[in-house]
């Protein structure tokens, strides 16, 4: 077979996905050999159209197929609550759970010093936009607890200080269905640092 | 845990400050899909008892890691989170590869503790410090009392700092240097020699801030990422102001 082959061109190609390796991505190739022509031709058009159909949110900065988003365009949702997140993924997880029915802001990364990441990498900007704008009252910081998430957070918190926003960190402790004596030495601390009254 | 960097879904390739194997760099497998599989362990600045196997080539494969000590203290503060991100990427890059580096791996320990258990910042001092520690037991002590360049005595004249050339050096020797008091080098030579727990609070009399970071930077051929944002704390952010 010469390099330029379709199959080996396709095999290549897949592989660049995340998570793919050459095996699979050979399998994959020789998957889509077998089907119908249609098939090759709706994967392709989905992924071109992946590109050109999602945008950037103008008011949250989450990726969403129109401007504003759903959650930003929503009127039934509370406005005076934004929850801060990282990722745009991060947005379908809190959104699963049900528990949310405030607005969102993505900052699209983390502040990470080993990274050379500084809050300037980051769509902070936008967000001390909306804050000035008065509508906010709550800013939840739900960052990753992890340094990068934490640093992050502090950062905001270290911004917001005096303004009379409310801000708040997500609950860091024991996993729901976790037996304690399962649990890490790092949650079980932080479950016990954050515990409430019942 | 000195550092780390996803690899693939589902792994990281994390890095590790060890005293008897100096800098080793492992594969964690799951560390990215399972919150049980190495349970909060990995975060930087942890102390743990780790588990490896060789792997391919310079890269070992992580096992098990246990937590011996976390840093959950300083996590609550942005500037020592930041310095202590900071002591991470300088001991690490000034540590050796496969070879017992127990002075750097007890200079770093000694830092984290003391960043976890204080509740202020450091004064600038402790890092200075650190650095001037973090170099002499790299093997790459600064030049403090005697000319980097010429290698004579460092008196009567005036000075300046050459991180490049390893240290402090005559105006003459080192033009385009910036220029330092002699006061700010017998203050380094004197944290250098200080333990860190008693710098903690010891204030430097003015002189270029990150002059050491920057000979070590030169010295290791590439730049610290982290003193960035350490830097830019240096100048608080502006609040935002008061919505109407």
């Amino acid at each position: 077979m010469s390099t330029d082959d379709p199959l080996r061109q396709a095999t290549r190609q897949l592989a660049r996905f995340p998570g793919i390796g050459e095996r699979t991505a050979a399998r994959l190739a020789w998957w889509l050999l077998r089907q119908a022509p249609e098939v090759s031709e709706e994967i392709a058009a989905a992924i071109l159209h992946l590109r050109q159909g999602m945008t950037e949110c103008s008011r949250c900065a989450n990726i969403a197929a129109a401007d504003p988003c759903p959650t930003c365009g929503d009127p039934s949702r509370d406005t005076g609550i934004v929850c801060v997140v990282e990722r745009p993924q991060d947005v379908a997880a809190i959104e699963a759970s049900g528990a949310f029915r405030g607005r969102y802001h993505v900052l699209h990364g983390a502040i990470s010093p080993l990274d050379g990441i500084g809050p300037d990498a980051l769509r902070i900007r936008p967000l001390l936009a909306r804050v000035e704008q008065g509508e906010v009252k709550e800013l939840v910081l739900a960052t990753d607890p992890d340094v990068e998430g934490d640093a992050t957070a502090l950062y905001l918190a270290a911004l917001l200080k005096g303004t009379g926003v409310r801000v708040t960190r997500l609950a860091h402790g024991i996993s729901v269905g976790t037996e304690i004596e399962y649990a890490d030495k790092s949650s079980v601390a932080r479950a016990m640092e954050h515990r409430r009254e019942v | 845990m000195v550092g780390h960097v996803d690899y693939g879904e589902r792994d990281r390739i994390v890095r590790l400050l060890c005293p008897d194997h100096g800098r080793i760099s492992a594969l964690a497998r799951g560390a990215r899909g399972s919150t049980r599989r190495f349970a909060g362990a990995l975060d930087l600045g942890n102390r743990v008892e780790a588990m490896l196997r060789p792997g391919a080539g310079e890269l070992w494969h992580l096992q098990e890691a246990s937590l011996l000590r976390g840093v959950e203290g300083l996590r609550s503060d942005l500037g020592r989170l930041s310095l202590m991100a900071y002591a991470c990427e300088l001991c690490a890059a000034l540590a050796r590869e496969h070879h017992p580096e127990p002075r750097l791996f007890g200079l770093l320990d000694t830092a984290l503790l003391l960043l976890d258990a204080t509740s202020e910042p450091p004064a600038a001092a402790f890092r200075v410090g650190l650095e001037a520690k973090a170099l002499t037991f790299a093997g790459l002590t600064p030049a403090l009392d005697r000319c980097a360049v010429c290698a004579e005595a460092l008196e009567g004249e005036a000075l300046a700092f050459w991180g490049e050339r390893g240290g402090a050096c005559h105006a003459r020797c080192a033009p385009g240097a910036p220029l330092v008091e002699p006061a700010w080098l017998r203050a380094i030579e004197e944290a250098r020699r200080t333990p860190l727990r008693e710098l903690i609070d010891r204030p430097l009399p003015a002189g270029p801030a990150w002059a050491l970071a920057e000979m070590a930077e030169a010295m290791l051929g590439k730049g610290l990422r982290s003193r960035h944002l350490l830097a830019s704390l240096e100048t608080p952010p502006r609040p935002v102001t008061s919505p109407p």
